[in-house]
């Protein structure tokens, strides 16, 4: 069932855009409203990195570690729906299933004492949680195909290639961006919690915010990375529904 | 008896039910058939206040069924409908015991009833009553369906496509097995069904509708022998009147003295219970014109031949 | 030869070639100078020759033959089980060698070499577990018993050596952060839970109410955990600055107030639209024969829907609880207490021992919590089965 969110059509996305601009671009001449919440004597405006940085490297952190992880999940999960990975697939449902318990800030946590600090932990534990949601999805749009459908394709003379690339990957794809879609929201928010092991993000915003009492900044930074994760998520939404069938 | 009086029913412009008057008497099967949309359904759902009506009353006995609170109404009334709806959850035993439960029936008597509904409906006891209902075969969750249906001794019952669902093997056996239980208890049945074999083979009554209106209610021999022109005709069929006609009637009320032929021992023959439909069908198979007819203890009680068919099932007037 | 190869599980020669790898390769424990500083990895083979290793190894082995070569679930279940609790012994019995002629503050870590084993004999384990297909409950109590194990080994002493239990016995407080975690998660899901299972069924009955819930409740959903604490802080401060009795009973800016608000609201979602995917599910059939068979409103709700609906409910509780779980943790960053406090302090002071001593019991919890709500939900749909 489908139902219009206002913040998912078109002009929903372009107010999200315009506002996303102005936090970002015109954040200096957010003082005045800002200022109030700033504790005195205290700016209130984050002025360590400039908020244009912040965005870029924030989605740059997101934008790598989900294409990798897009990649690796979708052939991971084309493996093992093939003859060839039977015997991984029981493992792997069940693990994608049980990872997904894994707590996001767990991920990041573990992959400190593994790498260190910076933006590597974040960006591995972006990655290999990234993976988790678009596996799923992959393999459900796979199954999602009817078996009738395969058999009308095998019966029409379609080779594997053939059948994989003009009927079920089409077929699977809005699943598939569904996945994706999960996994960029959640790592828009792994992200943020990020900047507590030095990563480069919006996170260091809020997190200064709050390690100085500075409501100003929290909001700002707050309200930056919310608006962003709404902007993707509708933007895949449409995505998702360009590319549904029905 | 259940009397619907003048029973309109609207959704928006549309009547689903357009000023239908309907009499069924008490012990008889009464047929609602019609295509799909017709309003047969709506009808029956006026009886047990499923749906209110726009317009018009429905009495039962008499008395007017809106006297009474619709919940305390439908646990009087059985009923029974396609996909027979079982609770999934609970065993066979609690879903017959459900109305039962509802009117506050001691476990004793409960208990009791649930024994002897599944004995009536040739189910064993222990083999059944513990199950859950997808652990059955859709006949048998029919039959269940049916003895949830008869769980408090209703005086009327309401199917609405009971058999839709079913195998025609299935469907035959489930029908023959209803009717033998409705003669048994004396109750009142009324049946949705678009299947006209189905409503010739269970009616004592059947109401043809369409489009919200009653277009013919008759005796399925009066309605195979007179239907109004148009959509009721078609709905009997042409010539396959026939051999419905024939299906009507059992050998044994027509059939002629043994002594009229010379039956000998290669003579095939049919039980006396067996329908004149069957006889024809024989006859054709064994490509023989006489049919010696047997009583129950396997005796020749008579003979049917096919020039006797020929002239029973003919067209009337 | 090329039979003996057709016969081999593929998972499982893959395992146990990355375990036997891990096991040569990757240091199983690390000499720190101290509790911060970095330290040195120790090998197997510097390990090997003590006793409680020759009892390992050898098992060890075992268990990888298994996994590979033979089809028999059990054995492979057992003897992976088994490897892991021998060398949790082994490591015990090998540190007080370790720290001997090593200055006071010296510590011995777990070392990477032992945490991928960790992973890779989970793995084989699981494995074994799925294809055995053991019903719900015999699985559930497999589980803890083999948890329990565990958990005894470690009380009673045997790492006592390791820096992580030095470390958690450094922590007084270790259980009532534990308590705490579990309250904040609770204290959120179920107001959520009262008031979403309600507002669930009424979306399934109007499609209005649907249409104006539901686009709201998702879009909560997008907004990260931090965003969503930081943004709450605000007015929950200006609160607590306005009316300072409010500050008294806990309601200010920073600690559980804004994640226990932030909590209610992410949990409002999943609760909310599984309610109604369960009652859309419903069949049709069944409600109306409750319906036509003289069931009342209440009795149909009780009786008929809720039972029916409750597996789909559940799997909304589960990515409820399991989240939650997780997001206590962030929590921990603006002081709402529970195991994130660990993992933040540790991350602040580069401690990873503190940090493993947050993050380990948060999965463990939400490892658990998924479990028993898988449990949960399989045996309710056995009932309609």
């Amino acid at each position: 069932m489908k139902f219009q969110q206002p913040l998912r059509n078109w002009g929903g996305s372009l107010v999200i855009l315009c506002l996303l601009l102005y936090l970002t671009l015109g954040a200096n001449s957010l003082e005045p409203l800002l200022g109030p919440l700033a504790p005195e004597n205290a700016p209130a405006i984050y002025a360590r990195n400039s908020f244009i940085d912040l965005v870029g490297w924030h989605l740059l952190l997101v934008l790598i570690a989900i294409s990798a992880a897009a990649v690796i999940a979708i052939l991971a999960a084309l493996f093992v729906s093939r003859p060839v990975g039977a015997d991984f697939l029981p493992l792997a449902r069940s693990l994608a299933n049980l990872g997904q318990t894994l707590p996001p800030v767990a991920v990041l946590a573990l992959a400190v004492p593994a790498v260190g600090f910076g933006s590597w932990p974040t960006l591995i534990a972006l990655f290999l949680y990234g993976l988790l949601p678009i596996f799923e999805n992959t393999l459900a749009g796979l199954g999602s195909v009817p078996t009738t459908v395969k058999d009308a394709a095998r019966g029409l003379g379609m080779s594997p290639l053939q059948r994989f690339w003009q009927v079920e990957l089409p077929l699977a794809l809005p699943l598939i961006i569904t996945g994706i879609r999960l996994s960029v929201i959640i790592s828009i928010g792994t992200a943020t919690i990020g900047s507590t092991v030095a990563a480069k993000g919006l996170g260091e915003v809020i997190i200064a915010g709050i390690l100085t009492d500075n409501l100003a900044f929290v909001l700002h930074g707050g309200l930056i990375v919310a608006l962003m994760a709404m902007l993707l998520d509708g933007l895949f939404v449409k995505l998702e529904r360009r590319f549904a069938t029905v | 008896m259940i009397e619907l009086n003048n029973l309109t029913r609207s959704f928006g412009d549309h009547k689903a039910v357009d000023n239908l008057n309907l009499k069924v008497e008490t012990g008889e099967i009464c047929a609602l058939i019609g295509t799909s949309g017709c309003g047969k359904s709506t009808t029956l759902k006026m009886i047990n206040r499923l749906i209110e009506p726009s317009s018009g009353t429905v009495l039962i006995d008499g008395e007017d069924i809106r006297n009474q609170p619709p919940e305390q109404l439908r646990r009087k009334i059985g009923y029974a409908i396609q996909g027979v709806g079982l609770f999934p959850h609970r065993s066979v035993y609690e879903n017959i015991a459900t109305v039962p439960r509802l009117l506050g029936w001691s476990s004793e008597k409960i208990d009791a009833r649930v024994h002897e509904l599944l004995e009536l409906l040739k189910m064993d006891f222990d083999s059944f009553a513990h199950r859950k209902p997808n652990r059955l075969s859709g006949g048998e969750q029919q039959r269940i369906g049916v003895a949830r249906a008869l769980a408090a001794n209703p005086d009327l019952m309401l199917m609405d496509e009971p058999f839709g669902a079913l195998d025609p093997l299935t469907r035959e056996r489930l029908q023959l097995e209803l009717k033998q239980i409705q003669k048994l208890l004396g109750i009142t049945i009324i049946l949705v069904t678009h299947d006209i074999e189905e409503a010739i083979r269970l009616a004592d009554r059947i109401a043809v509708m369409d489009g919200g209106r009653l277009l013919q209610q008759a005796t399925p021999e009066e309605l195979l022998r007179n239907p109004r022109e148009g959509f009721v005709s078609n709905l009997v069929g042409g010539e396959e009147r026939a051999l419905r006609l024939l299906s009507l009637r059992s050998i044994g009320d027509l059939m002629e003295p043994a002594e009229c032929f010379e039956l000998n021992a290669t003579t095939p023959s049919i039980e006396a219970s067996a329908t004149l439909r069957d006889a024809l069908a024989r006859q054709i198979w064994q490509q023989s014109p006489v049919l010696r007819v047997t009583g129950e203890n396997g005796d020749t009680c008579g003979a049917i031949s096919m020039e006797r068919l020929l002239s029973l099932g003919q067209r009337p007037g | 030869m090329l039979s003996v190869l057709r016969r081999v599980d593929r998972l499982g020669l893959t395992l146990s070639l990355a375990s036997t790898l891990t096991l040569v390769l990757l240091p199983l424990v690390n000499l720190q100078p101290n509790r911060i500083l970095p330290g040195q990895g120790v090998a197997l083979s510097q390990l090997w020759q003590q006793n409680s290793f020759l009892l390992f190894l050898p098992l060890f082995l075992l268990a990888l033959l298994s996994a590979t070569f033979s089809r028999r679930l059990w054995p492979r279940a057992m003897m992976s089980a088994a490897a892991l609790l021998l060398l949790i012994i082994a490591l015990g019995n090998s540190t007080t060698l370790l720290l001997e002629d090593q200055p006071p503050f010296a510590r011995v870590s777990l070392g990477s070499g032992f945490w991928t084993l960790l992973l890779l004999l989970g793995l084989l384990m699981t494995d074994a577990l799925i294809k055995l297909q053991i019903a719900p409950l015999p699985r559930l109590a497999l589980v803890a018993i083999y948890l329990s194990a565990i958990f005894t080994l470690l009380a009673s002493g045997l790492w006592d050596q390791i820096s992580l239990m030095l470390e958690y016995h450094n922590q007084e407080r270790f259980w009532q952060q534990g308590g705490r975690h579990l309250l904040l998660v609770a204290g959120s899901i179920l107001p959520a839970l009262l008031i979403g299972v309600p507002l669930g069924i009424r979306c399934h009955r109007s499609p209005r109410v649907r249409a104006a819930i539901l686009p709201v409740l998702s879009l909560l959903q997008t907004i990260p955990s931090l965003a969503m604490f930081g943004l709450l802080m605000i007015p929950l401060s200006l609160l607590a600055t306005s009316f300072p009795l409010l500050s008294e009973f806990g309601i200010r800016g920073i600690g559980a107030a804004p994640a226990l608000l932030a909590l209610f609201l992410y949990s409002l979602l999943p609760i909310v639209s599984n309610t109604a995917a369960g009652f859309d599910g419903l069949d049709p059939a069944v409600l109306q024969a409750a319906k036509g068979m003289g069931m009342n409103q209440r009795q149909r709700l009780w009786q008929v829907e809720l039972p029916l609906a409750l597996p789909v409910m559940l799997s909304g509780l589960r990515i409820v609880l399991t989240m939650n779980i997780g997001l206590v943790a962030v929590a921990g960053l603006i002081g709402g207490g529970g195991y994130g406090t660990y993992i933040f302090q540790g991350l602040g002071q580069t401690a990873t021992d503190l940090v493993l001593l947050g993050t380990l019991p948060t999965i463990l919890l939400a490892f658990i919590a998924a479990m028993a709500i898988d449990t949960l939900i399989a045996l309710t749909q056995r009932e309609t089965r």
